[in-house]
């Protein structure tokens, strides 16, 4: 069971990998639930909280692999 | 100061198809994030002021790392100025108040020096032999502003510099007459109003000196200005 989800892991890592050269998937982030695209201004004091969630070309979620920040 | 005390991370949360992090803002400043995920990147400019943090998506790393050498900035600013003429310590002629508007661009350093260049055009009051005239004054000037307390809203300056004026009352040499250097020192405060925006309260003296004259030379006059105005960077 550990093993399959390591390799599932490996493969959608390597997937991701060549699709991000082809600018077809993506990391799709918000911050405090506002969409990243366009910026914006919070007001202090005020906690960020960025949300990242990978997608594919479609905009579905593809599993989430190797996050850092 | 390091890029970890603009922005600290207080906890992340992993989940299989997304991850949530938290920051609290720290000092004032700027820094760039870099997010990896599923061998995707992705880079955020977070600057941070006194009073707001605002989030800038990158396409790209920056260059440096870090925060610019210097930023381009321009401004303008208006002034009271209350004129004290005493060329050549004649009597007829009294300085009276006027206003001053300059526009300026130049480079604001991260320490806190702005160093600028610009032109200032002004009406001044003034009495001649108990006639009221206006003086028409215009400026171009290199000035240099150091601002203490870098990473606070309110921040107190001192202000110095130089340049060339030339102020007349008329057309036909009579009365105010002068075309030559003058010197200016002051101080005050610039205000933190957005990320790019600085409001700037100023007042200054400003010595205009007669260097270049085949008649007379000498101390012409001062100008005590009193000033307000806004500063942006690019």
């Amino acid at each position: 069971m550990l093993a399959s989800k390591v390799l599932c892991a490996l493969v959608c890592l390597a997937a991701a990998r060549g699709q991000a050269q082809s600018g077809g998937w993506r990391l799709e982030i918000e911050f405090n639930g506002r969409p990243l695209a366009g910026g914006g201004v919070l007001a202090l004091p005020d906690t960020l909280v960025l949300t990242v969630t990978p997608q594919d070309a479609l905009g579905h979620p593809i599993p989430l692999v190797g996050y850092d920040v | 100061m390091k890029h970890q005390d603009v922005l600290v991370a207080t906890g992340s949360t992993v989940e299989p198809r997304r991850a949530v992090t938290r920051f609290v803002a720290g000092k004032r400043g700027k820094t760039t994030l870099q997010i990896r995920a599923s061998g995707l990147k992705q880079w955020i400019q977070v600057e941070v002021t006194e009073r707001e943090l605002a989030i800038t998506p990158q396409e790209a790393p920056p260059d440096d790392g870090g925060e610019p050498f210097a930023t381009a900035t321009a401004g303008t600013r208006f002034s009271y100025a209350k004129y004290d003429y005493t060329f050549n310590q004649q009597t007829a002629i009294k300085g009276d108040a006027g206003f001053i508007g300059e526009a300026y661009v130049g480079l604001e350093y991260w320490w806190g020096v702005v160093m600028v260049g610009g032109v200032g055009f002004g009406i001044l009051g003034a009495d001649s032999a108990g006639t009221p005239v206006n003086a028409q004054l215009v400026e171009v000037f290199f000035r240099m502003d150091y601002a203490f307390l870098s990473g606070k809203r309110v921040r107190p300056v001192v202000s110095a510099g130089g340049g060339a004026y030339r102020i007349r009352t008329g057309s036909g040499g009579a009365g105010i007459w002068n075309t030559s250097l003058s010197w200016m020192l002051g101080g005050g405060a610039d205000v933190a109003i957005s990320p790019r925006m600085t409001g700037e309260l100023r007042v200054t003296t400003n010595l205009q000196e007669e260097l270049n004259s085949t008649h007379q030379n000498g101390h012409v006059g001062n100008l005590l200005v009193i000033g307000a105005g806004v500063r942006f960077v690019f």
